[in-house]
């Protein structure tokens, strides 16, 4: 019996789209990168962070090639600008990607998104957890003042299963609403 | 005699009764006492011609209340005047009874039927008793009201000099209940004082004529004889020669007192009769009727019987035995044989076919002897297990049993066994009071048979006796007679710390539906005990607000108060706490101003009922939702990492999709302008 693909499988199948995907990435670029050459030297050299990220992200939205390359093209737009601009050679590359300064900057804005990449999502969570929680004391209180109102009948059976699960006490909660009245 | 309400007045604090006379408690005049209650010395505050005396009821007393509205308007010189009568409240707390009556400045005439008094001369006798009986038996028959208590021991001097005399009152029990044997006619004799009956003026005029007779004599001719043995000689001898004896008495007096004395209602004296004498017409003297007798006794139970009324008595009294002569067959061969009688042997067979009629039953031997009993004597009493009843005295019969405690059962088969119609049919003459009296037990025996409250005994009870307080142990002491009165007694009730728990038990239902003819009986179905507590109570609160209201009863705010107490299953059936809290401040309010109608209008209001109902289900709905919500919600927060992955990546990409966006439109703008 087989209830759909395992995790093997699943890993394989993906493996072989990324490495389809690329590529045709390849087959397109290749020959744009021919006629441009200067500036494929300088994009091939500034988006390697962008080209690992691409390699080890096993996602299929690839979330951490465009996090990571969306900033990592910051950091080379401004060379590959210089280049087009001044001088569009294969010399006015060489001596770019011959520039430790051209090396940070381009690595460093592919650090940022890595930062991104990864210091972003927690503070989501939090933030969504929090509104969250605000939301269901806001329910919760909500509870509470129907049980005040019409007494604990109002939950039904629904009553005695939180109870027991701890999820919601209408009763104490009324109480202490009560109390603190 | 006017010196004891002299006294009585520095005595007492004085009862008032209805604003009309004063009662004086500690002045009591033992020589008027009678078997219903104790005599009082009285005073008119309005009218002070006549001197008035006051017989408190006993609790127990059955009085004639129905008769009490008619007495008042007898106004006779041989009778004691009815002056006044009401409920008042005695030093004990209790309500009782008060029946205020014209004094008689004289003694009593005879102490007791022992006494030897000197013998009445005939024309003293005619004077001083005979013609002022004949005035008051002229104006209580005109009323068809029967005296039921004439006798020498009930009659007393109108004034010291011993001028005249009069009756004295009959309205403190019912018809014949004090009455001796001696003075009953042989057929209301056979049955208990209790179960007399109405009686007519026949019976009275029956009494009339022992009574001349004891005065004639001075004595009482046969005080020698046991009940027992006085009955028996009645029967088998007829009244006038079992009493009268061998004595000789002259002309002018055997005329009228063989007249009264004749065991045949239909033989006897009548009124006319009497007046005819009265005016110096002389009438033949009636001879005395000896009953058929048989050419053989009938054997039963150790002795022989010649006479179907002595065996018909016989077999009241032992119905085991009975049941088994007449299933023997012996008692048709003896009354077609021996006492020629085909009619009435036709008549005992009718008997025995219709109590088998109802299929072996626990009861039959018993309804078999009762019926063979009525078809032997029909005028007698219905002789029924333990108890002898006329079928009018069924109603006080059973008054006795419930205030006595004693077994009130037989009463109830009697009625549930078809008793009171078969003693009818078997009567040889018809009579117009039949058809209700047959209605009436019809009706009682449908009430009998229902089971809820405000039918069975009870209802029978009430209806049957229409002047009966009731006597339902939580207001047995406020002695109420009407609907109203009921109210008031309950909330009296209401105020002791040992009420029961509801103001409404079996005999309050029934007293309230004999009582009230357009009572909505749908609420007695509701108080049964097996009902939802809702519809119980808010029934019990219906019955007692409806009749407040129809009456215009006085504020109940004890009565309204345990109803309050008993209404919680009605309060709490709203879901609305808030709502809860201002109908409980609503019913205090209530309560304070003692109108039940507003107790019922604050618990039973089907609008607020509908809406607490509606908002009790939209909440519930608004709680599932919010239920429903919040398990999303824990489901959703539950798993942080998979939210990081998902949600906190997607954003990191936007934010810096957004920021290189940003970024890389000031790069090129710088390189532009620049």
């Amino acid at each position: 019996m087989s209830y759909g693909r395992s995790a093997p499988h699943r890993r394989r199948a993906r493996g072989r789209r990324t490495t389809k995907g690329f590529w045709t990435f390849v087959f397109l670029a290749a020959p744009v990168a021919l006629v441009f050459h200067a500036t494929a030297i300088v994009l091939v050299v500034g988006m390697v962070p962008t080209a690992v990220a691409y390699f080890i992200d096993r996602t299929e939205a690839k979330l951490a090639p465009i996090t990571v390359g969306s900033l990592n093209i910051c950091g080379v737009l401004p060379f590959l600008l210089d280049l087009w601009f001044k001088k569009h050679s294969l010399a006015g590359a060489f001596s770019i990607i011959g520039s430790p300064v051209a090396w940070l900057v381009m690595y460093a804005a592919a650090g940022l998104g890595w930062a991104i990449f990864y210091g972003v999502p927690p503070a989501v969570v939090n933030f969504h957890v929090m509104r969250a929680e605000a939301r269901m004391d806001a329910l919760r209180k909500a509870q509470s003042e129907l049980v005040q109102e019409w007494g604990t009948e109002v939950a039904g059976d629904e009553h005695e299963e939180m109870l027991v699960a701890g999820a919601a006490h209408p009763e104490k909660d009324a109480k202490r609403s009560e109390a603190t009245a | 005699m006017a010196s004891d309400t002299q006294t009585a007045e520095k005595e007492a604090e004085a009862i008032e009764l209805g604003g009309r006379y004063e009662i004086f408690p500690s002045h009591p005049l033992t020589h008027l006492d009678n078997a219903a209650g104790q005599a009082f010395a009285a005073r008119g505050i309005k009218e002070r011609r006549v001197e008035p005396f006051v017989l408190i009821c006993t609790a127990s007393a059955m009085s004639r209340m129905e008769t009490i509205q008619l007495m008042r308007s007898v106004e006779t010189l041989g009778l004691m005047r009815m002056l006044d009568a009401g409920v008042i409240r005695w030093p004990d707390g209790s309500r009782r009874l008060a029946l205020v009556f014209e004094k008689p400045a004289g003694k009593r005439l005879m102490s007791a039927l022992q006494d030897v008094i000197d013998p009445m001369p005939e024309e003293v006798l005619t004077r001083l008793v005979i013609q002022p009986a004949h005035s008051a038996l002229v104006e209580l028959s005109g009323r068809g009201i029967t005296h039921g208590g004439i006798r020498p021991t009930n009659m007393f001097y109108r004034d010291i000099t011993s001028s005249g005399l009069m009756i004295g009152e009959c309205i403190s029990s019912p018809c014949g209940y004090n009455q001796p044997l001696l003075f009953e006619t042989i057929e209301r004799g056979m049955a208990l004082p209790a179960g007399r009956g109405l009686g007519t003026v026949s019976d009275d005029l029956y009494a009339l004529g022992v009574t001349i007779l004891m005065l004639l004599l001075g004595r009482n001719p046969v005080k020698h004889l046991d009940d027992d043995t006085l009955m028996q000689m009645k029967i088998e001898r007829g009244t006038y020669p079992a009493l009268v004896g061998q004595m000789r008495l002259s002309f002018t007096i055997t005329e009228p007192l063989r007249g009264f004395l004749t065991d045949d209602p239909k033989q006897r004296w009548t009124l006319t009769d009497l007046d005819l004498w009265l005016n110096g017409r002389r009438l033949s003297p009636k001879q005395p009727q000896v009953p058929k007798r048989a050419v053989r006794p009938f054997e039963f139970h150790g002795e022989e019987y010649l006479y179907c009324r002595t065996l018909s008595r016989a077999f009241g009294r032992f119905p085991q035995q009975a049941a088994i002569a007449i299933d023997s067959g012996d008692l048709d061969r003896w009354l077609r044989r021996s006492m020629s009688d085909e009619i009435r042997a036709n008549s005992v067979t009718g008997a025995i076919e219709t109590a088998s009629a109802a299929g072996k039953t626990a009861n039959l031997a018993d309804r078999l002897v009762a019926r063979v009993s009525m078809a032997l004597d029909p005028p007698a009493p219905i002789r029924y297990k333990t108890k002898s009843v006329m079928p009018d005295g069924i109603g006080p019969a059973l008054q006795e049993a419930f205030i006595k405690g004693e077994n009130y059962q037989p009463l109830a088969e009697i009625i549930s066994g078809q008793l009171p119609m078969f003693w009818v049919n078997v009567q040889n003459d018809f009579k117009p009071e039949f058809v209700p009296l047959v209605h009436t037990f019809d009706m009682m025996r449908g009430y009998i048979e229902a089971a809820t409250p405000g039918y069975g005994i009870e209802r029978v009870l009430y209806e049957l006796n229409q002047g009966m307080p009731c006597i339902s142990p939580i207001v047995y002491d406020q002695f109420p007679l009407n609907p109203p009165d009921m109210i008031a007694a309950l909330d009296v009730a209401a105020r002791k710390a040992d009420r029961p728990r509801e103001p409404i038990d079996r005999h309050v239902a029934a007293f309230f539906a004999a009582r009230n003819r357009r009572f909505d009986e749908v609420f007695l179905a509701q108080i049964t005990p097996g009902i939802e507590p809702i519809r119980r109570c808010l029934a019990m609160l219906n019955i007692l607000s409806e009749t407040q209201r129809k009456y215009n009863g006085e504020p109940a705010p004890y009565l309204a108060d345990w109803l309050v107490v008993i209404l919680k299953p009605a309060i709490d059936r709203f879901r609305n706490r808030p709502l809860q809290e201002k109908m409980r401040k609503q019913l205090d309010q209530a309560c304070k101003d003692g109108r039940l109608v507003e107790l019922a209008r604050i618990v039973d209001d089907i609008d607020q009922i509908r809406q607490d109902q509606d908002g009790f289900a939209m909440a519930k709905r608004e709680y599932q939702a919010i239920i429903k919500e919040l398990r999303q919600i824990e489901g959703h927060i539950g798993d942080r990492e998979e939210m990081a992955e998902t949600l906190g990546r997607q954003f990191a990409a936007y934010i810096a999709a957004g920021v290189g966006t940003v970024l890389a439109a000031g790069i090129i703008l710088y390189y532009w302008v620049m």
